[in-house]
């Protein structure tokens, strides 16, 4: 008979039961927190085991300039890395060291030092270009050194080197912008960077392509900007001129925009430096002068002070006095508050009393009586003193801040600075006249000449700016920055007064502003000659600021020059040449025709005509149809040679030299010194040693217009005949 | 023991049942046969059809991985060959600035700006064509005859 399980059995059954449960409990439980609880840890941990992650970096986007000439754009590069851990022997090091840093360019002990280092990874060198990475390859690759590792990177390209520094700015190591638009869009240009996820095998190795996931980067934006790269040529090549003729100790800064947009057509500051190697002081003595110091720690701060000061954009971020182109602002404001008309009339005595305190006009013997628009001309301080009472601390102050000057213009470049001024609570009569000729009141050249733009825009604050349009990689139009009117400020008539009374500043041959005079064109202006306080000696800040033209205002040309140790200390006389030169290249480039009017047409050149192989005589007759006379050399019966030749450009009343005989003697003459004379003095010395004569900047016979700038050397030697150019400008100046 | 073998007597009789032999005939004999012989070829086929999709299968993704290596590598290239041209143009467009420009033209080529005036333009009306004309060495009768004419006026002047 069978029989059943005994209770013992079922009881231990049980406690077997019971025991198995719990321990299923238990392993539930523990699967549960494994799986459940810690799953993120042990997810991350699986995934950090199982696979490989890469970043894909982003290109960083390009930078354009108005025509879409490429300004600054990057490239891949390497970063050659070496594993000192990994070097063999001491024999495999002292090769190492050789070679890298004849390939590399790198000093040996650096390298050698660099190689002894307790460590799997060193940066040897970054922003390797590919020939020299491919030199590095092949050298490691022909020694089998597995230590040399290659690491891709970026670099930014400024194809024209120190061309628009201040603006473009530059990158650091880690393609972040630090200066310039480089940092000011720098969310724009960086991009995003992707990953690429791809999962690896026990041994470390790479899985086939399937069991890999990427995550596309997003490449920078790119920026156009508003600046023209031709107009900047120009602004750059005579700001630098400017800076080394008047030997400018605390450089000199040049702005051009357009009056009605606010587009800076061109910013410069010299002296600069190249943002290809920004933090190499570009100043040779300064550079020599710290790599003298000494104390290693004296020696980094002095170089930091020295690369902060040569990465300042003077233009918007130090601020000056004015002086009298500040007079541009009161000028207009007394127009529009009909305090005077350009008839009123005032006395220039060459001071003015103001509560007890004379004030001098920069013509100390005075002007005289004078209208309002002649004192415009004069730069008189007594009438714009006057004017400036006239109008009183609290429509002074009105007008100083509608015109944008107690706020930053938020132009889109960092670093922008303040304006320092005198408020209207704190001004006194005394500060008044002070602030009504332009001292006292500290502005930032980009706000000046944003004010000015105004008043002769038809009386618009416009917002200056510096990038047009932002481009996606395939160029499409990802935003656009467009004129900004911030508001209204003087009436389009007053304006219209305003470029009138300017203009005849500069044509007039009684103007203070003559020397930004070009012929053809309808420019306007004035100058500014600002004291800077508080210094030992006195030191002064000359600047100039034209337009045109005159009758309808296209583009506003601004020169400070900080500190110029000259023979001049007027702006009139430094910083208007300059204009004026930046005015004839870019007018006609910007397709703004001369018009002559009879009285330039008689003093333009006329073409050479030639003469070769005919008669003297008949020679003679062809040169006088041209308005040119002629010196025959020789007793030949043709004409074998002429200076100058057939074609070239000759000022009217010149003498073209025609040789009739073969190797003729004496053809060569030596140039004069004509620096510091007089047109006529100049002339006559020029004629004397057998050379034509150019004139060019002031023509007028004033005893005050002098030379400043001779073509040929004096002393060289030359053919006679050759037309040499003479640069004239007044030299007596004024505010 | 009686009522057992009552017990016994009363249960069904259980009949052997006839046994029954199949006898195949030749054609189905053969065809089992058949099926016997077809059956192993069958798997073997289907064996060798699976293992050729496989051998494809395999030999496809070997393909493809070996080209989207290729891809891979080729990219790289391209990537590492345009930073060149990047650089190269960067390079060019140095040496063409408008600084190097006017820098060579003026002082070595002896160029110099030209003045606005100095140009004139000229209206072509159809069919006329501009022409060059050279410097003459000879001596044509025209010429004499101007050159007459010429010396004329600048007597009477």
């Amino acid at each position: 008979m069978a029989r059943g399980p005994s209770k013992s059995m079922n009881r231990w059954s049980l406690i077997v039961l019971i025991f198995l449960m719990l321990g299923f409990v238990i392993l539930s439980g523990r699967l549960f927190y494994l799986q459940v609880v810690d799953h993120d840890f042990y997810q991350k941990q699986a995934i950090d085991y199982q696979t490989r992650e890469a970043t894909l970096s982003a290109k960083r986007g390009t930078i354009y300039d108005s025509n879409m000439k490429v300004l600054a754009q990057s490239a891949t590069v390497t970063t050659i890395t070496l594993s000192p851990n990994d070097i063999k022997n001491e024999e495999q090091r002292d090769l190492i060291v050789r070679e890298l840093s004849r390939i590399l360019e790198l000093d040996e002990d650096k390298v050698r030092e660099m190689s002894r280092k307790n460590t799997y990874y060193v940066e040897v060198k970054k922003q390797v270009e590919r020939t020299v990475a491919d030199e590095v390859r092949q050298f490691a690759r022909e020694n089998e050194l597995g230590c040399i590792g290659y690491v891709e990177s970026s670099k930014r390209y400024y194809p024209y080197g120190n061309f628009l520094s201040h603006v473009l700015g530059f990158t650091g190591s880690d393609n972040q912008g630090l200066a310039g638009i480089e940092a000011y869009y720098d969310k724009y240009l960086q991009g995003k960077s992707g990953r690429l996820v791809k999962a690896k095998t026990a041994k470390n190795g790479d899985m086939p392509v399937d069991y890999e996931t990427v995550y596309e980067a997003q490449d920078g934006y790119s920026l156009v900007l508003t600046v023209d790269e031709v107009v900047q040529h120009f602004l750059e090549k005579h700001l630098a001129a400017a800076v080394k003729e008047h030997s400018v100790a605390n450089r000199g800064t040049g702005i051009v925009m357009n009056v009605k947009t606010g587009e800076i057509l061109g910013m410069a500051v010299k002296d600069d430096y190249d943002p290809n190697q920004p933090f190499v002081i570009a100043d040779e003595e300064v550079r020599k002068a710290i790599e003298e110091i000494e104390d290693d720690e004296e020696r980094r701060s002095q170089l930091q002070t020295a690369q902060e000061h040569q990465w300042r954009n003077k233009a918007i971020s130090d601020t000056y006095e004015p002086g009298s182109v500040f007079k541009i602002v009161t000028a207009s404001a007394a127009l529009e508050e009909k305090v005077v008309t350009p008839d009123s009339g005032f006395v220039c005595e060459g001071s003015i009393e103001v509560v007890e305190r004379k004030i001098g006009c920069w013509r100390t013997s005075g002007h005289g009586p004078v209208s309002f628009m002649q004192g415009v001309k004069y730069s008189c301080n007594p009438v714009f003193i006057t004017v400036g009472l006239r109008l009183g601390p609290s429509l002074f102050s009105q007008y100083f801040e509608a015109f944008g000057l107690t706020e930053r213009t938020g132009i889109d470049l960092p670093g922008e600075a303040g304006s320092i001024y005198v408020s209207e609570e704190r001004m006194g009569s005394v500060e008044l006249a002070s602030c009504s000729m332009g001292q006292s009141n500290s502005v930032t050249p980009i706000q000046m000449i944003t004010a000015v733009a105004t008043a002769i825009n038809g009386g618009y604050l416009v917002q200056p700016h510096i990038v047009k349009q932002v481009l996606d990689s395939d160029g499409n139009i990802i935003e656009s920055f467009d004129t900004h009117v911030k508001r209204q400020v003087i009436s389009e008539e007053t304006s219209a007064t305003v470029s009138e009374l300017l203009f005849h500043a500069v044509n007039d041959a009684d103007g203070g502003g003559k020397n930004a005079y070009v012929r053809g064109y309808r420019i306007g202006g004035k100058s500014g000659t600002g004291e800077k306080l508080g210094k030992e000696e006195d030191l002064y800040v000359a600047s100039f600021l034209g337009f045109a033209p005159a009758d309808d205002p296209e583009i506003a040309v601004f020169i400070v020059l900080d500190e110029a140790h000259s023979y001049s200390i007027y702006g009139s006389v430094l910083a208007a040449p300059a204009v004026a030169n930046i005015m004839g290249d870019v007018l006609p480039y910007l397709g703004i025709e001369p018009q002559y009017t009879e009285e330039e047409m008689e003093g333009l050149d006329v073409t050479v005509p030639d003469t070769i192989g005919i008669s003297p005589n008949s020679a003679i007759a062809r040169l006088n149809a041209e308005n040119l006379k002629a010196r025959i050399v020789g007793e030949g019966d043709r004409v074998l040679a002429q200076v100058p030749e057939a074609g070239q450009p000759l000022p009217t009343e010149s003498t073209v030299i025609l040789y009739t005989e073969e190797n003729p003697e004496d053809i060569y003459g030596e140039v004069p010194d004509v620096q510091g004379l007089t047109i006529a003095q100049a002339n006559q010395a020029m004629t004397n040693a057998g050379f034509n004569v150019r004139l060019s900047g002031i023509t007028n016979h004033s005893q005050s217009v002098l030379c400043i700038n001779q073509s040929l050397e004096s002393g060289s030697k030359a053919l006679k005949g050759t037309v040499i150019t003479l640069e004239f400008r007044d030299s007596a100046g004024g505010e | 023991m009686a009522a057992a073998r009552t017990a016994r007597r009363m249960e069904p009789q259980v009949q052997s049942r006839p046994q029954v032999t199949v006898i195949q005939g030749s054609k189905q004999k053969a065809k089992q046969l058949l099926i016997i012989g077809v059956r192993p070829m069958k798997i073997v086929l289907t064996c060798l059809l699976l293992g050729m999709i496989a051998s494809v299968c395999l030999c496809c993704k070997a393909v493809l991985t070996e080209t989207v290596n290729e891809i891979s590598v080729a990219v790289k290239e391209l990537e590492v060959l345009q930073s060149e041209n990047v650089r190269l143009n960067m390079e060019l467009e140095a040496m063409v600035s408008l600084k190097n420009i006017e820098e060579y033209a003026t002082e070595q080529l002896g160029l110099s700006k030209l003045e606005k005036y100095q140009v004139s333009y000229v209206t072509l009306d159809e069919g006329e064509r501009v022409v060059t004309t050279q410097g003459d060495q000879g001596f044509h009768l025209l010429d004499q005859i101007k050159e007459g004419f010429d010396i004329l006026s600048g007597q009477l002047s």
